[in-house]
């Protein structure tokens, strides 16, 4: 029996591979480009975290999305925030309904929530109000309406999206659910090839063609396997220090964070990235984690969980600069 | 754990033992090497035993070299990895290598697959170089000692063995000489100033050959015996107070009493002739005939006859005949003639036998280093010379002629060739005189001029003049 279960484990690990490969083709019959956010997406797709997609308007956001959740066969949601939004409006609410003999009762009325992969679009126009009440959701996967707590199907994603450019109007994510995204991808805007063949393709048709390759307990089975990738403890402390030199405050902290950091990312980061560091060498048809699957994935993990300092501003450095500063002294500091 | 990685982790292994032995062959041959320098340069001699601690040395360096070399299973995953650009991959599986997992599996099967392709780790150019310079390093340091001849060095006065003098080896004979040397001394006429000094280091002498003693040092200690004596012979002679007085007046005495007292009657004249011209010959003083003349003209202008007459000189004159005043008032030469003529006796005797213990203890001081030389085959340029007979050539002017001779009070001494001839008032050389004196020495001895014993003391005087004449 244990050997026949391994070999069915095999087959699967040999599989994964395969699967996430069919699964970025098809989605590149819908989105051009965003090679690096593709892969970004479904590595926290795979390790069961929400993700943050920060762009300007039209890169295509919304649609790598919805073409996600077919391929995936993932039940889709929508919910496009406005400052008007209420927390009701995301979770639902419970509604009095007469029922056919006539008498009242008090239903709960399930929100756009109550999906799969739920695009939250422009999160930072909503209050502080309801983008709170996305907080339980994204952490905890549950929504507690009145007396009733109503838990999400798994597997469940936030993908959510904001401007990078501030406009009036705009309610800037708290750091309490900003940690609550496994990543914060930037979609850029394409290149001139990449929007010479977005303009051709969608002239022909703006339809989504992409084919389901994957559902969501095939999903959570390949997030079962990628739980068991080995970590080896050098590259496990590398990820660690890497997290630890955030933070200005702690005894001996590293150069980089003393000057360019006021805040550091908190644990979650560092179980982020051993987590996704998984999927990715995975992914890579690796069957370990390594130091480069650690820096690939540095970045989309630290970029919203830091707040870089005056330092830094005045040096004109951005987060990545930043990040990029860490990589590089944890690199000599652990001689990897 | 993979077959692939156990190759490499052997290969690994033989490069570490390759290393340890090239650590510990480099620190015997550099260890050894360094003592073979050090026994050439003859600053230390160990020999074998360098040799033995250059081994103690390859030891320790070897044993050092592969405790440090010696890693885990991890660090040689972590360098293969670093190497070959394996993705931490080695170090996964070794790490995972109880996992059963299906990835465990699969990832050790991925890894042991790549590694075949893996064929040395480890080994650096730069590390194969380094440890051959250490090799050949050591190897030329050996090399060095081992072939450096020990001629090509100059040996340290320290380390570098003596030639081992012999000892000396006396023979019945020596020993037998040696006691009879002792015993003659003992028993001869030396001074007591002479004789004891003399018969304690011969006795010495006699204990050093009795016990081990190197030829050298030996000749050393019979020298310095030699030279003892005399200078122990030529101290008592000079400090001799009646030979000193005796000195001082003899010459003056001598023209004293020819020209002051040739005018007076005494008994005794001759006998104080005599010995005034001993005294003068021995002595070899100036002359101050021109003190006498001043003497002969205040006696002959004074109004004193006699004694009195040459009192009243020696008192005009005290100044500078200070001594011979002295030495006539002790002698009560003045007063009456029977008086002087006791005095002279006195003298005269006393005269005599000063001189003769002076000759003695010469006579005894040359038997005793003559007898040395002999019994030990001491040669003559080691023989030293005795300070009263032997002098070197004086190249320094005499003073003119006539100087000092006028009653100045200043007495004025020849060079050492040259003497003064108080007849004719001039130096001479003496060489050129010696027979003449030796002659007039004869005529008188014939003349019955001397005692018995003062004619043979001035036969053997003038004998050794003669002897060094003819050395020179």
């Amino acid at each position: 029996m244990e050997m026949i279960n391994n070999n069915e484990n095999l087959a699967k690990v040999k599989q994964f591979s395969e699967k996430i490969a069919q699964v970025k083709a098809e989605l590149h019959k819908d989105v051009v480009g965003q090679e690096e956010v593709l892969d970004n997406v479904l590595i926290a797709i795979v390790a069961g975290g929400n993700v943050l997609l920060e762009g300007v308007p039209g890169v295509g956001k919304t649609r790598m999305v919805r073409s996600l959740s077919r391929v995936l066969e993932l039940p889709f949601s929508r919910i496009q925030f406005t400052p008007d939004l209420m927390p009701s409006d995301v979770t639902g609410t419970n509604i009095v309904e007469k029922d056919d003999n006539g008498k009242l009762n008090t239903v709960f009325k399930p929100g756009p929530i109550f999906a799969n992969l739920v695009l939250a679009d422009e999160i930072n126009r909503a209050t502080p109000k309801t983008q709170s009440a996305m907080l339980e959701v994204m952490q905890e996967h549950k929504i507690t309406v009145g007396d009733n707590t109503y838990k999400l199907e798994e597997p469940f994603f936030v993908m959510a999206t904001q401007n990078p450019v501030e406009q009036d109007g705009t309610y800037p994510l708290p750091e309490a659910q900003m940690d609550r995204f496994m990543f914060k991808l930037m979609v850029n805007f394409p290149t001139a090839k990449e929007l010479a063949d977005i303009v051709k393709m969608t002239g022909i048709t703006m339809e989504e063609i992409a084919q389901p390759v994957l559902n969501g307990p095939q999903i959570l089975e390949m997030r079962k396997l990628a739980g068991t990738v080995p970590v080896v403890d050098k590259v496990l402390d590398y990820a660690v220090n890497l997290v630890s030199n955030t933070h200005p405050e702690i005894p001996n902290a590293s150069e980089t964070a003393k000057k360019y950091i006021k805040y550091g990312a908190s644990p979650r980061a560092a179980q982020a990235l051993i987590a996704c560091a998984k999927v990715r060498a995975l992914m890579n048809g690796n069957y370990n984690v390594s130091y480069e699957d650690i820096d690939a994935l540095a970045a989309p993990v630290l970029r919203h969980r830091i707040k870089i300092s005056y330092g830094a501003i005045n040096e004109k450095m951005n987060a990545e600069d930043v990040i990029a500063a860490l990589i590089k002294e944890n690199k000599k500091l652990s001689k990897a | 754990m993979g077959s692939e990685f156990k190759r490499l982790k052997r290969y690994n292994a033989t490069w570490i033992i390759a290393r340890t032995v090239a650590c510990g062959i480099s620190a015997f041959l550099l260890v050894s090497g360094v003592f073979l320098l050090l026994d050439k340069l003859a600053l230390a001699q160990l020999g074998a035993v360098g040799y033995a601690i250059g081994a103690v040395a390859a030891a320790m360096a070897g044993g050092a070299a592969y405790w440090i070399l010696r890693k885990p299973d991890l660090h040689l995953a972590e360098t293969i990895d670093r190497e070959r650009k394996l993705r931490e991959r080695v170090q996964t599986m070794v790490a995972y290598r109880d996992d059963t997992g299906a990835i465990a599996q699969l990832q050790r099967q991925d890894t042991e697959d790549r590694l075949k392709n893996v064929r040395t780790v480890g080994v650096r150019f730069s590390g194969i170089v380094t440890y051959a310079a250490m090799v050949m390093l050591a190897f030329t340091v050996f090399m060095t000692g081992l072939l450096l001849p020990a001629e090509a060095v100059q040996p340290g006065p320290t380390t570098q063995p003596q030639p081992t003098e012999p000892y000396y080896e006396a023979t019945q004979w020596q020993k037998a000489a040696l006691e009879e040397l002792v015993e003659h001394v003992e028993a001869s006429e030396m001074v007591e100033a002479v004789k004891t000094p003399t018969v304690q280091s011969l006795r010495e002498l006699q204990i050093l050959l009795d016990n081990p003693v190197r030829v050298s040092a030996l000749q050393a200690k019979v020298v310095e015996n030699m030279a003892q004596v005399y200078a122990l012979t030529d101290l008592a002679n000079s400090n001799d107070d009646m030979h000193k007085v005796l000195g001082m007046m003899g010459h003056e005495f001598s023209d004293y009493l020819r020209y002051c007292l040739g005018n007076l009657i005494l008994d005794d004249y001759d006998e104080m002739m005599d010995i005034a011209q001993e005294l003068l010959e021995q002595n070899n003083y100036a002359d101050i005939s021109g003190i006498a003349s001043e003497v002969v003209a205040v006696l002959q202008y004074s109004e004193y006859d006699g004694s009195d007459a040459l009192y009243a000189a020696v008192e005009t004159f005290g100044t500078e005949l200070t001594a011979a005043a002295q030495a006539l008032e002790n002698k009560n030469l003045v007063g009456t003639r029977q008086m002087t003529g006791e005095a002279m006796y006195n003298l005269r005797t006393n005269a005599s036998l000063a001189l003769k213990q002076q000759w003695l203890n010469k006579e005894e001081a040359l038997y005793v280093v003559n007898t040395l030389a002999e019994i030990f085959s001491v040669s003559g340029s080691l023989i030293p010379k005795d300070p009263d007979v032997a002098y070197e050539l004086d190249t320094s002017e005499p003073p003119p002629d006539g100087e000092g001779s006028q009653g100045d009070g200043q007495m004025q001494y020849p060079s050492d060739d040259k003497v003064y001839d108080y007849q004719n008032n001039l130096h001479v050389i003496y060489h050129q005189i010696l027979d003449e004196y030796y002659k007039s020495m004869t005529n008188d001895a014939m003349d019955g001029k001397f005692s018995e014993e003062i004619e043979q003391f001035l036969r053997k005087y003038f004998g050794n003049l003669q002897t060094n004449k003819d050395e020179e």
